[in-house]
This record gives structure tokens, C-alpha cells and sequence, in this order.
């Protein structure tokens, strides 16, 4: 029971009491409604971005996936290369890059696309020290002197060689393990426009005995620039940047024995095309993080773009291997 | 201090209230968190894929025309190596008592190995038989003469198959492939498929990673044996092992498959034996 005189301090209390609860109630009731609207708006943000998320990282599995499928592909390529006993086993492939395939350093299976191709064979020798015991063992000493003398006396050797466009070749060595006999090597195509070539070096005749080579493929479009070239232009400006860039399509060594004297032979197989010097889209991307773009020119498709060069006008080639 | 049941009540009303606020504050803030989370993510990803580089959205766009210009130089690849097997795969019929054989080139369309597959002819006037058996691999290379008289290979040789078993090989061109690999963790499958059907899937099992190697008969070229010489060797299928911490090894036995013309006790091969029962 309260007091009488207590009574509108009282009522004053309730009706405060009432007001607060009733503010209370009503702030309370609109940040309810306000974090249930947050939350909805966040959650339609959070699906959007989850499903924008599932979206980039399906671009970024499609682009690894195919990266690595044109890796396989070019494995295939090579592989199929590998099974080309003859010039006419090699398929012609079209498209405008060269496919090369050095096997065992013994032979390099190659095609050549659209455009004016010349294979550039360099060939040069040294005469290394007899094995031990077996300059002693050796029958003819002055036969011996006079292959070294033969030998040293021409240390190198080169070809070049027109080829037929849209055609395979098989370029083989040529020489015996089994007898001592002159050593060159051939060079074949399935075109009717080209003659087998048969070349031998000016060296007596040796048994040959085995090479020393490391995988070299190729996929590549003639006249490549890759983007270490450009580093190196970068440090020495005298380089220039010519429109012919020939692409190396094999670089082996072969050994051979003549009257126990052994004899090295260094070979460099390049193919130099007359189209513009041009780089790939994954030499691009590399030219792009080395902040090197300028050097690009515009895009010929299939992956490919012009190269810019200092002297383009007078260097210009005749042919000018065009998208098409 | 007194309260009434109607401020009870109020304040009750006003904790059910507070209670989903709280909890929907918490959840919008875990929300927040997540939203940046996946704002940074979706940053990092765009990074990577440089789409607010317009200059490296065009590179990458010319990248995917090199990978379709190079897919379709193995297309056309691909389809001529189909002339190739025809060339270097077939067989020229050299008489009724002549066996003649060759390897069948295969390409690999992946980074497994291919299976080795042999084309033969069998002659009508000769009974010829493929035999398989596991042989020591320190004394792996054995004449076809003595294979034949292979013994029961202990069981713990890692083969699940320890044979020997054979099969007499119907007139005819035949076709033979032995596909071994790709390991899975520590087994490493093997089937030997007779024209396209099963002989035995096996398996090599052991502690230790396997890799697996097929040596075999060279086949480049076709080769013919008459009646007068004895069948070939064809196969051996070597099994290495690989251990952390130790060097690889051999294992003690390899699978050998050979060609013989004189009969034998050996097995049926296991899937021949089922398809028998079956019948």
C-alpha cells in the first residue's frame, strides 16, 4: 500500500516507465526490422558474389586445363613425329608453324608451313685425344695424322637448302658403326618438287659410335622471337631486331673413330623463313609483365603478333606471310 | 522494489525482442566479414585473371587461339598416325606354316605409356601357343625352350597372377596387347588383351612405389618364322620399386610372355577359365 501524497510522483513514474518501454520497444522493433533487411541484402550480395566467385574460378580451371591441353597437344604432335620412319610418313599439317622433332641424334623429323623456307645445315669438327693405349695400337700412325691433318686443316662445313613449302622432311645422318665409311647426311621430303639431298663431309671415312643430344621440339612459327631475346637486345642495343629470326630445329653432336683417334661432329639445323619476325600470345604475355608491349605490332591471329623492328621499312621481306 | 506482472511482461517482451536483434546483429556482422572475404577473393581472382587489364584480357583471348591453332595441328596428327599403324602395323600372309608377327605403332594420348600390341599371323599348319609366367628377374632372359618348363612362382611375388598359364592361339591374325600402368599409390595394373578381349588383369602390388617397364621383341619390321625355327620370346614386364630413403630395386620377379608350339601343362588363363565356366 503507498501513501496518498505519493501519487502523482507515482502516475509521473508509470507514465515515464510506459514511454520508455514504449521507445524501447520501438527502437528495438526497427533495428529488428533493419538487421532483418541487412541480412536479406546481404545475403543476396553474398549469393551474387559467391556465384561471381564459382564463375572466376571456373574461368581460371579453363584456362589452366587449357594450357594444359595445349601442352598435351604439342606431346601428341611430337609423339606422332616420332613414329615417321620415311619423309612421306610425316603429315602435313598446315597452319603456319614449324613442327620439328630431333630424335635420338640420329635424325630431325620437321615440317614447314606456307612461305619461303631455307634449311641452313652447319656442320663442324675437331679431332679429340686418342683413348689411352690405343694411339700405341693404332696401325697406320700416318693415316691417323693425315685424317687429323685432313680433319683440322677444314673445321667446318654449310649448307643451305630451298625448301618446298606445306611439306615434311626427314633429315637423317649418314655413316656406319659397324665399318669405317664416309659420313654426311640426307635430307628427304614427300614433295615431287624436291630432290633428296645426299651431302657428305670432307672427313676420311670413320665408324661412327653413337651422339650426344638433349630433346629439342619444336611448335613454333618461322622467324620466332621469344621474350629473352628481348632482354638481351635490351642490354646490347647493337643487336637490332632483323626481320629474319631462324628458328633453330636441332643441335646435336656425333661421335665418330678413325684409327683410334675420335672425332667430334657438332651439328645446327635452322630453318630461316622471309615472313616478319613474329612472336606468340605466351611470349606476349611475358613481354606484357616486362612492360615490353611496345614492341608489339598488330596481331596476325592464331596467337601471333608482328614484332616491331627499327628498320622495318628497309628490312621489309618480299613475302609477307599475311593472316589469311 | 516491487515489480507488477505488466513490467514483467515488458521487459520480457523487450529480451524476446532483444534476442533475435543480437542475434541478427551477429550474424549481419558475420555477414560483413564474409563479404570482404569474398570481395578480396573475387579481387584476387580478377588479379589473376587480369579482367580489368584490358590489354592482358587480349593477350589472353589471342593465348586460346594459339592452344586451338596447335590442337589443330595434332588433330591433323593425330589422324595420320591412323595411316601410319595401317603402314607399319599390318601383315604380309607368308605361307600356311609360316608364323609371322610385328609391333602395331601406338601413340599415347596422354603422358601414360601406350600398350604394346603385336599383330600376328598364325599359321593353320602349326599349333602355337602364348604362355605367361612370372620368372626371376635375375634370371629374366630365358629361351622360350626353357620358359616352357617355368615353375609355380612363390606367392608373395607382389603378382597377384603368378601363373603360368596359356592359351592356344586360334589361325589367324591376332592381336596381342599388353598395357601396363599407370600405377595407382602402390599397385600397378596390367591387362593382356587378346583381339580386344581380356586375358588377365592382374596386378603388382608391394611395399614400395611401382614403375613399370614393357621391354619387348623390337616387331619394327615384320618378322616371319617358319617351322623350322623355334617361336619367339615377345614380352617382359619389370617392376621397380621405389622407397622413401632407399634406392629403387627390382623386383624379384617380372611377368614374360612368349610364344611356344609344344604343348604344355599350364593353366588357362584366368579370364579365359571364367568365360569358360560361364559357358
Amino acid at each position: 500500500m503507498m501513501s496518498l501524497g505519493s501519487e502523482p510522483p507515482r502516475k509521473r513514474l508509470t507514465a515515464l516507465t510506459t514511454v520508455v518501454f514504449c521507445c524501447a520497444l520501438a527502437t528495438l522493433l526497427v533495428l529488428l526490422v533493419w538487421t532483418s533487411s541487412t541480412q536479406r541484402a546481404n545475403a543476396t550480395k553474398i549469393d551474387t558474389l559467391k556465384s561471381e566467385l564459382v564463375t572466376l574460378r571456373k574461368q581460371a580451371r579453363e584456362r589452366e586445363e587449357a594450357r594444359k591441353q595445349a601442352a598435351v597437344d604439342r606431346d601428341v604432335i611430337m609423339k606422332a613425329f616420332r613414329e615417321c620412319r620415311t619423309a612421306e610418313d610425316i603429315p602435313n599439317l598446315g597452319g603456319r608453324r614449324i613442327v620439328s622433332n630431333l630424335i635420338d641424334g640420329e635424325s630431325v623429323v620437321f615440317y614447314v608451313p606456307d612461305g619461303n623456307h631455307v634449311l641452313n645445315v652447319r656442320t663442324s669438327w675437331e679431332i679429340t685425344a686418342p683413348a689411352e693405349g690405343q694411339s700405341a695400337m693404332a696401325a697406320d700412325r700416318s693415316e691417323s695424322k693425315a685424317a687429323q691433318e685432313s680433319a683440322t686443316a677444314l673445321t667446318e662445313k654449310a649448307w643451305s637448302i630451298p625448301l618446298v613449302a606445306n611439306h615434311g622432311y626427314l633429315f637423317s645422318i649418314v655413316g656406319s658403326q659397324r665399318e669405317e665409311s664416309p659420313v654426311g647426311w640426307q635430307l628427304s621430303s614427300a614433295s615431287d618438287e624436291f630432290e633428296t639431298r645426299l651431302e657428305h663431309l670432307p672427313l676420311p671415312p670413320i665408324k661412327t659410335s653413337g651422339a650426344s643430344w638433349s630433346t629439342h621440339q619444336i611448335v613454333a612459327p618461322p622467324n620466332l622471337v621469344d621474350f629473352r631475346w628481348f632482354s638481351q637486345a635490351a642490354k646490347d642495343p647493337s643487336l637490332g631486331l632483323s626481320p629474319q629470326r631462324p628458328l633453330q630445329i636441332g643441335r646435336w653432336t656425333k661421335f665418330g673413330r678413325r684409327n683410334g683417334a675420335g672425332i667430334k661432329i657438332y651439328f645446327d639445323l635452322q630453318v630461316s623463313s622471309d615472313s616478319w619476325a613474329v612472336t606468340t600470345a605466351a611470349e606476349a604475355e611475358m613481354l606484357l609483365v616486362l612492360k615490353r608491349q611496345q614492341v608489339l605490332q598488330e596481331y596476325l591471329g592464331d596467337g601471333l603478333y608482328r614484332i616491331k623492328h627499327d628498320n622495318a621499312d628497309q628490312d621489309a621481306p618480299k613475302t609477307h606471310a599475311a593472316p589469311k | 522494489m516491487r515489480f507488477s506482472i505488466r513490467s514483467l511482461l515488458a521487459v520480457m517482451l523487450l529480451f524476446a525482442i532483444s534476442f533475435p536483434l543480437v542475434i541478427g546483429v551477429r550474424q549481419t556482422r558475420h555477414d560483413e566479414a564474409l563479404l570482404t572475404q569474398l570481395a578480396n577473393e573475387i579481387k584476387n581472382e580478377r588479379q589473376s585473371l587480369f579482367l580489368d587489364d584490358p590489354q592482358r584480357l587480349r593477350v589472353g583471348q589471342h593465348q586460346r587461339e594459339e592452344y586451338l591453332a596447335i590442337r589443330k595441328l595434332r588433330d591433323k596428327a593425330e589422324q595420320h598416325f591412323q595411316s601410319l599403324q595401317d603402314k607399319y602395323g599390318h601383315l604380309e600372309d607368308r605361307g600356311a606354316d609360316v608364323l609371322s608377327l610385328r609391333t602395331v605403332p601406338q601413340l599415347s594420348l596422354d603422358s601414360s605409356s601406350p600398350p604394346v600390341v603385336f599383330r600376328l599371323n598364325v599359321p593353320t599348319k602349326r599349333k602355337v601357343w602364348l604362355r605367361y609366367a612370372l620368372v626371376p628377374w635375375d634370371n629374366h632372359q630365358q629361351t622360350p625352350v626353357d620358359l616352357d618348363k617355368a615353375d609355380d612362382a612363390p606367392k608373395d611375388s607382389g603378382f597377384e597372377h603368378v601363373g603360368p598359364y596359356q592359351i592356344q592361339l586360334d589361325p589367324g591374325e591376332r592381336l596381342l596387347s599388353v598395357k601396363t600402368g599407370p600405377a595407382i599409390e602402390r599397385v600397378m595394373p596390367i591387362v593382356i588383351r587378346l583381339d580386344n578381349q581380356p586375358l588377365i588383369k592382374t596386378r603388382f602390388s608391394a611395399d614400395g612405389i611401382p614403375h613399370s617397364g614393357a621391354y619387348h621383341l623390337s616387331g619394327r619390321e615384320q618378322l616371319d618364322i617358319p617351322q623350322s625355327r623355334a617361336l619367339p620370346w615377345l614380352l617382359y614386364v619389370r617392376i621397380r620399386l621405389e622407397n622413401e630413403n632407399k634406392p629403387s630395386t627390382n623386383a624379384a620377379y617380372c611377368i614374360s610372355l612368349w610364344l611356344s608350339d609344344r604343348p604344355s601343362q599350364f593353366d588357362r588363363f584366368p579370364q579365359q577359365a571364367s568365360a569358360a565356366a560361364g559357358q
